[in-house]
């Protein structure tokens, strides 16, 4: 089954294509000698084969990215896992946290299920501290990677945060996941100006309660905007953050999509107090302008004009300002301490903790990140748990890099003059249909050479030659990028890398000259090495090469 | 967006059966070769593409294009400012395309004969079609090439860029000067009228004027230099055949392959000096008048690419504040073109170059007057023709050439009298160089000069002593004090040549306005007496 899919080969991982051509596609086909294949198949499937059932485990807290990197990662090493999941569903913060509509259920799944596949075991609805105690845990295993994430909503600490129709942004968006109740209201207000934020808006957008009937729709000037909204849903979502809008963290294309969508943006704005009704029940919220977010030192540190004050209704307000590890599981492990912030401190390489058998990987070893980086942050980890079950584990041996010269390199007419082109989207009309309908579509074939053109080619570098350069100038004048620049050498700040290149120069620092390049601007058009009459400047492809032992 | 054409590829023409994964015949390849003859010699014709869009397709026009490569492909928007070029230099250079190109279709009908010359340019006015008009043209753009070509000294020198590292340039410049004042006067003798043939013969008598020295010495029996000269001049000891044949050799061979040669230097040195004279980023910083984005964020990263010994003009020079030479130079240098064009078919449409009698060597005459950039030099040939014509030229042409290696000083360059100090010394030159031209030339003019007091003076004394080596002598104290005063050699080199300026435009303007028969003083030319 694992020849199938997967198999390690000296670290690196042969497709099974590898192995299809090997036995079907080969010359060796009539040669008698292919015989040899079957037992090279034999040998890598008995190497995958399940670990015996006695040989030491690893617990697995958390389903989320981190903790199926490290499942994945752990298996391939021969290393049996079992993954401990608290909701009923496998994949934490992937499906449970990212909206539908951006990350269809199935995708996840077939993951999952490859990982499954490997000989990894999932065990849902299981809750740490209250079906199955750590204790029980480090009992069962030879090592618990800990991968919980950090699923906690920061509450809004203002006067009347406690009324009733506050949510967490974080709890709401696992509630539609669930397809629990949400309790949401007709006017939600959303604060908060990240991705997590525009999630639970759009959410809302998709999931808020049908409107009232057609013929009480209030005047509004932008008709457009009050059919997307009153037609589709009826409900009004407002988000309001302190940044600007150009300095909110949320991802442009979220913004934009948002506002596509009919998500109502109120920006500089922070919240500071929840006003009720009579039933306890949030009515609006009251808002203070913000006249500037950082202080002196660069440090977050918003500043409010007291007189500037703003209130949207609302009857629900979604709470997305930040995200915590919920380390309360975990009070009164022998070994493990909090630190003063309230979290336990793990090596981010490693994973390893004060206690020797718990180790930490994603979001709960480094805080909110994306899911790639838990990805790599799990699959460190594995790597690490593995090393200190006495399981050898391929280690990095060396590596190799360096620039072959192209010949004849040439980019194509017209490639620097290409736009990026978003990829596709559906109608808003047909994403507001319900929380799975996808956002975005694909691009065709078409626009996708179109846009693969775009690729800057930057393993091709400009590389100089000092012993050939007459410092013409003809580099700097000829780039169409500007990127180019040569100064004298006593115009850089002195680092003890440039004055030990300096003295292998051989002359003053006033009489040397740098060329120096802006790599951001460079589009590899090869115009300088053309142009230098000294033949100085080559276009050379970077290698690289990571041998694995 | 949806505009968009998906990239070329270089080759994607060169084999038609590729496309559609065809093995193909000899006969087809070569059938598809022919139906896309248009794309292939297109794109062999212009490898940059064509139309031009982004950055990228401008620096490989200028670059890859041989007509264009002699720009640099980006030029500083400060180069391009008028005020600070006024484009003088593209329109010294345009008239001399105007002059080559009119002159070719002159050499069609001249004959350099005597008296086919003269039949031949009378032809040329009166029955050629279109004749008198590019004949007209000739004239004017060579009038206005000599005013260019000295405008553009001007300019050059009071913006001071001829500072390190263009002193070479600046010496190219003068030699192509002198090579200009060539030209025109070897053109002048050309239609062999009276105009022509006299003023050649002061010309020749400029020449043969060393003999006021060798005279003087008593050795012309012996070394006669000025003999000499005035013999490899004109092929003869009168103006003649032999004097036509080598004006005409030196006026449509020699003189403009030399020109073109050091044109091309010229331009070249421009490039290699570190690119158009300009002030420096910083003097302008802020000018409202500037408009465009920085080419360079000030959070800009950089890597470093390579050390290199030693320093060129190129290095700091950097691509900062600079715009791609197509089109914007382009567009500037024809601006400057088309403006020098419009006055040239101006002036040739409403004034006609002139045309005598065929040339008489038995009636001189008078006054023999040179055109007019020689008129100033005339004049000073009229106190004494050595001092005049030869040694004061002489040394006004080496000082100039000297300037550059004579003032060192370093400082911005490119903008007009950069120190406040300049401007003042300038008024100051000015001022002092008319009033004592003016009142050196009023004086001879009212009591005479040595001569009529003393007429047995000897000419040793005159030659010596005359009211241009006088002007000349005022000019050069008036310097060294400056020189002196401010402890600049800039502003030294300022005084002397708004001193030398003043003098020429004076002198100038007393040839071709005061001056009438037997050069003589003349308020107005309705003064002159009937002859």
């Amino acid at each position: 089954m694992v020849t199938e899919q997967y198999g390690p080969e000296s670290g690196f991982y042969a497709r099974k294509e590898v192995f299809w051509r090997l036995l079907d596609q080969d010359p060796l086909m009539d040669n008698p000698d292919r015989e040899d294949v079957r037992h090279l198949r034999r040998q890598i499937y008995e190497r995958l084969q399940s670990p015996p059932p006695d040989s030491p485990s690893v617990g697995i807290v958390g389903s989320g990215p981190a903790g199926l990197a490290a499942a994945h990662d752990l298996a391939l090493l021969g290393i049996k896992s079992f993954v401990y999941e608290r909701e009923t569903l496998a994949g934490g913060m992937l499906a449970v946290g990212i909206p539908e509509y951006r990350l269809p259920r199935q995708i996840i799944q077939a993951e999952i299920d490859v990982i499954r596949s490997l000989g990894a075991e999932f065990i849902t609805g299981i809750e740490i501290g209250k079906d199955i105690t750590i204790s029980q845990l480090l009992e069962r295993h030879a090592a618990v990677i800990v991968a919980i994430g950090a699923k906690l909503s920061r509450p809004l600490r203002v006067p009347g945060g406690d009324a009733a129709g506050i949510y967490g942004g974080i709890d709401f968006l696992r509630a539609i996941a669930l397809g629990q109740a949400t309790g949401l209201g007709k006017k939600i207000l959303v604060i908060g100006g990240g991705n997590v934020a525009y999630d639970a808006a759009r959410t809302a957008l998709r999931k808020a309660v049908p409107a009232e009937p057609a013929g009480l729709v209030r005047i509004e000037k932008d008709v457009t905007r009050l059919a997307r909204r009153m037609g589709e849903r009826g409900a009004e979502v407002h988000l309001a953050c302190l940044e600007s809008l150009t300095e909110m963290p949320a991802d442009l294309v979220e913004i934009t999509e948002g506002e596509e969508e009919g998500v109502l943006r109120h920006n500089g704005i922070g919240p500071a107090e929840v006003l009720k009704d009579s039933a306890g029940r949030v009515r609006a919220v009251r808002f203070l302008r913000v006249t500037s977010l950082w202080d002196e030192n660069r440090r977050f540190s918003p500043k409010f004009d007291p007189n500037d004050v703003t209130e949207i209704e609302c009857d629900t307000v979604l709470v997305c300002i930040g995200q915590a590890v919920n380390w309360n599981l975990f009070d009164g492990v022998p070994g493990l301490s909090k630190d003063s912030r309230g979290n336990i401190p793990a090596d981010l390489e490693t994973g390893k903790t004060a206690h020797e058998k718990i180790f930490i990987a994603g979001d709960a070893a480094y805080g909110p990140k994306l899911a790639i980086h838990a990805v790599a942050s799990g699959k460190k980890i594995a790597r690490s748990v593995a090393a200190s079950l006495g399981v050898s584990v391929p280690q990095p041996a060396g590596r190799q890099c360096g620039h072959t010269v192209v010949e004849n390199y040439y980019r194509e007419t017209g490639f620097e003059r290409l736009w990026r082109s978003p990829p596709p989207v559906h109608e808003v009309s047909e994403r507001l249909r319900s929380v799975r309908s996808p956002v975005e579509r694909t691009y065709s074939l078409a626009d996708a050479q179109r846009q693969a053109h775009r690729c800057l080619s930057c393993n091709v570098n400009t590389v100089f030659d000092s012993s050939l350069c007459i410092l013409c100038g003809g580099c700097v004048d000829v780039c169409p990028e500007d990127c180019l620049k040569i100064v004298p050498l006593s115009k850089l700040l002195p680092t003890e890398e440039l004055n030990r290149l300096a003295r292998e120069t051989g002359d003053s620092a006033e009489n040397t000259s740098a060329i120096i390049k802006d790599e951001d601007r460079c589009i590899r058009c090869a115009l300088c090495a053309e142009r230098c009459p000294a033949k100085a400047i080559t276009m050379e492809s970077f290698h690289f090469q990571e041998k694995v032992a | 967006m949806n505009a968009q054409e998906p990239p070329v590829r270089p080759d994607a023409v060169n084999d038609p059966g590729d496309a559609a994964g065809l093995r193909v015949s000899g006969l087809q390849a070569f059938l598809g070769n022919l139906k896309n003859l248009g794309v292939i010699a297109k794109n062999a014709f212009v490898r940059h593409g064509w139309p031009i869009r982004s950055e990228r397709d401008r620096s490989r026009a200028v670059f890859q294009n041989f007509f264009l490569h002699i720009h640099s492909t980006r030029t500083h928007r400060w180069s391009l400012r008028p005020s600070f070029t006024l484009g003088l230099g593209v329109m010294a250079f345009g008239s001399f395309l105007v002059l080559s190109v009119t002159g070719i279709f002159l050499m069609i009908y001249y004959q350099a004969g005597i008296p086919e010359a003269y039949q031949t340019v009378k032809d040329l006015s009166f029955v050629s079609s279109s004749g008198k008009y590019v004949r007209n043209i000739h004239r004017w753009a060579a009038h206005f090439m000599v005013f260019a070509v000295f405008a553009h000294m001007t300019r050059v020198f009071y913006t001071s860029s001829y500072r390190a590292p263009r002193e070479f340039n600046w010496l190219i410049g003068v030699g192509l000067l002198v090579l200009t004042l060539g030209l025109s006067f070897t053109g002048y003798l050309l239609p062999w009228d009276q105009l022509a043939f006299w003023a050649i013969t002061i010309g020749s008598n400029i020449a043969a004027s060393p003999r006021e020295i060798t005279d003087a010495l008593g050795m012309t029996g012996v070394f006669d230099i000025g003999g000499l000269q005035r013999e490899l001049l004109l092929g003869g000891s009168e103006v003649g055949q032999g004097a036509l044949t080598r004006f005409y050799l030196l006026h449509v061979i020699l003189l403009p392959a030399a020109a073109f040669a050091l044109l091309g230097v010229h331009f070249w040195r421009i490039r290699k000096d570190g690119g158009l004279s300009r002030p420096p980023d910083a003097a302008f910083a802020g000018d409202p008048g500037v408009t465009g984005k920085p080419a360079f964020v000030p959070s800009k990263t950089y890597g470093l690419m390579a050390l290199v010994r030693g320093k060129t003009p190129a290095v700091d020079r950097g691509p900062e504040g600079t715009v791609a030479s197509l089109p914007h130079a382009f567009r500037a240098e024809l601006a400057a073109f088309m403006l020098m064009l419009a006055i040239v078919c101006g002036l040739s449409f409403f004034w006609d170059a002139p045309l005598k009698e065929l040339a008489n060597p038995r009636v001189p005459e008078n006054p023999a007057k040179a055109p007019w950039y020689f008129l100033g030099l005339q004049e000073l040939v009229s106190y004494s023709a050595f001092a005049g014509g030869m040694l004061i030229p002489g040394i006004v042409v080496v000082g100039l050439a000297l300037i550059p290696f004579l003032d060192r000083e370093q400082g911005v360059s490119g903008t007009w009298l950069a120190r406040g100090s300049e401007k003042k010394i300038f008024w100051g030159s000015l001022v002092f160089g008319l009033a004592s031209v003016i009142g050196v030339v009023a004086f001879t003019v009212k009591f005479g000069w040595l001569r009529s007091w003393y007429p047995g003076i000897p000419q040793l004394v005159i030659t010596v002593v005359n009211p241009g080596t006088l002007i000349m002598l005022l000019y050069t104290g008036f310097s060294l004090l400056i020189l002196q005063r401010t402890g600049s050699t800039r502003k030294g080199a300022v005084a002397l040549f708004t001193c030398f300026l003043s003098g020429f435009l004076v002198l100038t303007v007393v040839g071709v306005y005061f001056r009438g028969p037997n050069w003589n003083f003349y308020l107005s030319p309705a003064q002159w007496p009937i002859h």
